[in-house]
């Protein structure tokens, strides 16, 4: 027995280390075929997680003169190819657009994968001109380039590209992907003359209102010339007050405050007055900035007068008292409904009291939970919480009992495409969650709450998209349904949706 | 009697107002949509941005008013986008009650300079760095500074605007990208003598960047752990064994510099080990011809020590250093590791103190300017005196001069800018002989420049003030077009 156990050590020891692999290909222009040069070209680990984790896990390479490049040294595994280069958008080995990963290469121990083409699409380039109502140059407006998202399961504008407009008006924003685009100029007020009328947000050609923004078509590698905006003004108002101490009227001074959606605020003074200038016509909310000891908010109306007297009652804040039952690790975060991330808080799970909170709806997410266990209910004030959504709008705050089963269930199963994006979500929910398909089309989605679900494939799935349910919906009879019990482990092998039905469904949301 | 009451209250209630209008320097038409601004005028601040006290658009016809301001002395700025900025006229008084109308602020049309940024291959190079250059003049004579800079936008384009007519020199270098230099690679590259006319525009400027190989210098400091060390302007921090590496070196003749000012610092990098780090200082020469140099080696030792003992009052001691780093010590008057370098000694004395001597190791320190270079530590005693006295005079007609007191033994002047009537008055003024220039517009770097300096000292008002004297002077104004006769000469 001894003699045989000694035995297996030394097999084990006498084992080499896996023999390394390698790439070489070539990086050429989608428009033109000819070679590309100068082109970075790297490779990262494959990982079922969306995101890209953006560190090479091998150093970067160059093309050489004719396009070649040569990636020797590799440890055998999974991995993501991809290019980029100046005046190129960077392009995943395999994928058919620019800007996403493509599907996994398994490199084998010992193998060398040759005759690698990767095929970069050139930039698209917006060139425009911001002028004042007189078409004079308007120096030092934001220009953003936006397109349409879905992110957050409604239809709203993000930045594709940014610039700013130089000394004599003009603007270029490239990397630009082909696709329709909508520009918007806005001027500081810092940068604008002190009057009673200043510029303001103007999407192209001269719309105040996104609604009535004209789309520039973008074809790939255009140059798109003469996008002139010609920005709008408006009347404007000033919003003056006092910031008082709630509870006894007394001034609440060195208050940050916000005047909202328009993003301006600043400080009161040490008798609580404050001053916002420059406020055009709207309803927006007066709140206290976030990172303080205080909470409050209160809406305003600016109408066609200067607004006077806001008397601005500065209290604590709503308190919220998590409480997790049946785990122990994770964290709890906290999101005021329809506002960004620099708006999140987060707390380990253990003792987690949210403080100072503003009186609206916050979107609560658990994250990190042991694996296997789901959130089985939320409580808040001792009613049940629906849509991971609670309402603090009446201002008070309370205990908020979060509790966790450790009996969740998984779904694992293959589909006939690697690197595809395979999508999980309840029969009568909104919320999907994503993954991305291995080397051989196998995929995996643990720590499910039991239920009914849907599970559908996608050859590749814009970020936004993958989270707007009417978008899904109208693919819901390619789904396939399967019901996980508590600790249930069930199989899918659902259908993939090819690019092409992606884009003809896509197109039919604007 | 009943006049008298009235007329107090007349004096009160009336209100200050000025009013005016902008035009353009090159058409005299009306500018609409300017912003003007009202400054608070300071004498004793040339070149320092004032505060705004009021400020109002140009309407259709270019007009502006202004009212309701305190007595005082103010200056009028302008600016409108596509004409050059202009940062204030003559200063001039509001008294109680003053209406001033008819002020005229012309401004200038921009020349638009416009280009992009290339490389070897004529292809784009976004984010390329792009600086524009003229001559300045300074104590040490013409160099070139940068007035503006960008970085090139998504096609290498860049443009610049609110240039004053001139000749440029533009500097282009390739973008950062914080990856280890290659043995080749995009260097910067210079385009000298752009002449921008006035409101003329230049467009189409292509600047290529040359590909050149570039060589690499490694080196040791030994003993010296965790230092910065600096080589033109990179800079590298040495590694547990006192390692170092600059990359991308052209061929050309270099100096490595450690810098045990910096050095210090690094011992509270948050996250880091913080085990004092001793401040060295040493440098080495090396000269990069065709190939990597691998075995430079800086001897390095402590650097100088100071101290400073002041007599006679009490002051704040700044030392600032050759490259213009500001060291001070938070008061307490005792610097460790300094390099082995140059030091202009800032003496600022509380209220109606002046700086009468300075001396390190027995001898006068010349000019303020302090010369560590032998590397012996010592102290430095500064005496201070409050039996200064005090210039006074005025320059005819000429507000907002540049008014200059220089002192017989050289260094620099102290400076203020003339009053609305001319008026200027030097305080705190130690006893000595003493020369008043005025200019009426100069860049007060040119006036450092002894060369050309020289050419007016015959303009120059002298004076002798003794202690606790009182002294007039009647300074003669250095006309524009006699300045601008001279700078045409220089070399």
């Amino acid at each position: 027995m001894r003699f045989l156990l000694l035995l297996t050590a030394a097999v084990c020891f006498a084992q080499p280390a896996p023999e390394k692999s390698a790439l070489t290909g070539r990086v050429v222009s989608a428009a033109t075929g000819a070679p590309l040069k100068k082109a970075t070209v790297w490779l990262e680990k494959f990982s079922s997680e969306r995101g890209v984790n953006n560190a090479p896990s091998v150093p970067e390479v160059i093309t050489d003169a004719e396009g070649r490049f040569h990636i020797p040294g590799v440890e055998p595994g999974a991995y993501l190819l991809q290019a980029r280069r100046t005046g190129y958008l960077d392009q995943g080995y395999g994928s058919p657009v620019p800007d996403t990963v493509g599907p996994p290469l398994e490199l084998g121990a010992g193998e060398t994968k040759r005759d690698l083409v990767l095929k970069l699409m050139p930039q698209s380039l917006v060139y425009g001109k911001i002028v004042d109502e007189d078409n004079d140059p308007a120096p030092g407006a934001q220009v953003a380039v936006l397109r349409v998202s879905y992110a957050g399961g409604h239809r709203h504008l993000v930045d594709a590209g940014m610039s700013e407009s130089q000394d004599d008006g003009s603007f270029v924003v490239g990397n630009l992907k082909p696709g329709r685009y909508y520009v918007s100029a806005f001027l500081p007020n810092m940068s604008q003359p002190p009057s009673s009328e200043r510029h303001i947000k103007t999407f192209y050609p001269s719309a105040a209102d996104a609604a009535d923004a004209q789309p520039v078509e973008v074809a790939a590698g255009a140059e798109v010339r003469g996008v002139a905006i010609r920005l709008r003004k408006s009347r404007v108002f000033r919003v003056r007050g006092r910031a008082v101490i709630a509870a006894d009227s007394t001034p609440a001074a060195e208050v940050s405050f916000l005047l909202q959606p328009l993003g301006r605020g600043g400080k009161t003074f040490q008798d609580g007055r404050f001053e916002i200038e420059a406020v055009p016509p709207g309803s927006y909310w007066l709140e206290t900035a976030p990172q303080q000891v205080v909470a409050a908010r209160i809406p305003i109306t600016v109408a066609e007068n200067d607004v006077e007297g806001v008397v601005f009652p500065i209290g604590n804040g709503a308190m919220v008292d998590c409480k997790v039952r049946g785990a122990d690790t994770g964290s709890i975060a906290l999101t005021p409904v329809g506002r960004g991330a620099d708006s999140r808080f987060e707390l380990q799970i253990g003792g987690a009291r949210f403080y100072h909170l503003l009186p609206v709806a916050y979107e609560i997410d658990v994250n990190g939970l042991p694996k296997g266990s789901y959130v089985k209910g939320i409580t808040f004030q001792g009613r049940p919480v629906v849509d991971w959504t609670v309402d603090l709008s009446a201002g008070s705050g309370g205990d908020l009992i979060v509790e966790v089963s450790p009996d969740a269930g998984e779904v694992s199963g293959k589909i006939d495409q690697p690197g595809a994006v395979v999508q999980i979500w309840p029969a009568d929910g909104a919320t999907a969650r994503s993954t991305r398909s291995g080397p051989h089309g196998e995929f995996r989605f643990d720590s499910l709450p039991p239920g009914d679900y849907r599970v559908l494939a996608w050859q590749d799935l814009d970020d936004d998209l993958a989270q707007y349910a009417p978008f899904r919906a109208a693919f819901s009879a390619d789904a396939s349904s399967v019901h996980v019990g508590e600790r249930g482990h069930e199989r899918a092998e659902p259908r993939t949706i090819a690019l092409d039905a992606i884009a003809a469904e896509a197109a039919k949301l604007k | 009697m009943r006049s008298v009451p009235l007329l107090v209250a007349a004096v009160c209630h009336a209100e200050t107002a000025l009013s005016g209008v902008v035009v353009s320097a090159s058409t005299g038409l009306p500018l609409k949509n300017a912003t003007v601004s009202l400054k608070r005028f300071a004498a004793a601040t040339p070149g320092l941005e004032l505060p705004t006290v009021a400020s109002a658009a140009t309407d259709f016809e270019g007009r502006f008013a202004l009212a309701g301001v305190e007595p005082g002395s103010y200056q009028l700025a302008a600016r409108k986008p596509g004409y050059v900025v202009d940062r204030g006229g003559s200063p001039f008084a509001l008294a109680g009650g003053d209406t001033k109308s008819g002020f005229v602020v012309k401004l200038t049309p921009q020349s638009i300079l416009a280009g992009s940024v290339l490389d070897e291959d004529g292809e784009a190079v976004p984010r390329a760095h792009v600086a524009v250059r003229r001559a300045v003049y300074t104590a040490a004579g013409r160099t070139l500074a940068t007035i503006e800079q960008a970085a090139a936008l998504a096609d290498g384009s860049f443009v610049f605007g609110a240039l004053p007519p001139g000749r440029y020199t533009i500097l282009a270098s390739p973008p950062q990208t914080g990856k280890p230099p290659a043995r080749e690679m995009l260097v910067e590259t210079e385009v000298a003598d752009v002449v921008l006319t006035p409101g003329g525009d230049l467009r189409g400027l292509k600047i290529k960047l040359r590909m050149a190989r570039v060589f690499r210098a490694r080196g040791r400091v030994p003993g010296g752990a965790n230092l910065i060390v600096h080589c033109g302007e990179r800079s590298s921090a040495t590694d547990g064994e006192g390692r170092f590496e600059f990359g991308g070196l052209l061929p050309g003749v270099y100096t490595a510099t450690t810098d045990p000012t910096l050095s210090k610092h690094l011992q509270f990098r948050p996250g880091k080990e913080s085990r004092p780090v001793q401040p060295l200082f040493g440098s080495a020469t090396f000269t990069v011809s065709n190939a990597d140099i691998d075995d430079l080696v800086i001897r390095a030792r402590r650097g100088v020590d100071l101290t400073a003992v002041i007599a006679g009052g009490r002051a704040n001691i700044t030392l600032e250093r050759d490259d213009g780093m500001m060291l001070w010590d938070a008061g307490k008057n005792a610097w460790t590791g300094l390099a082995p370098d140059r030091y202009l000694v800032h003496v600022m004395p509380a209220d109606r103190y002046y700086v009468k001597s300075i001396e390190f190791g027995g001898f006068p320190v010349e000019s303020s300017m302090l010369d560590l270079t032998a590397g012996t530590s010592g102290q430095l005693r500064i005496e201070l005196a409050h039996d200064g006295g005090l210039i006074a005079g005025a320059v005819p007609d000429a507000p907002g001069a540049l008014v200059q007191l220089w002192t017989a033994a050289g260094g620099p002047p102290r400076e203020l800018l003339a009053g609305p009537r001319g008026e200027f008055l030097f305080d705190v003024v130690p006893p000595g002989d003493y020369r008043v220039l005025a200019w009426e517009a100069v860049d007060p770097g040119l006036t450092r420049y002894a060369l050309f300096r020289s050419r007016f000292e015959g303009s120059a008002a002298t004076v002798h003030v003794g202690e606790r004297g009182q002294e007039r002077v009647a300074a003669k104004l250095i006309a524009r077009e006699a300045i601008a006769a001279e700078i045409a000469k220089l070399p």
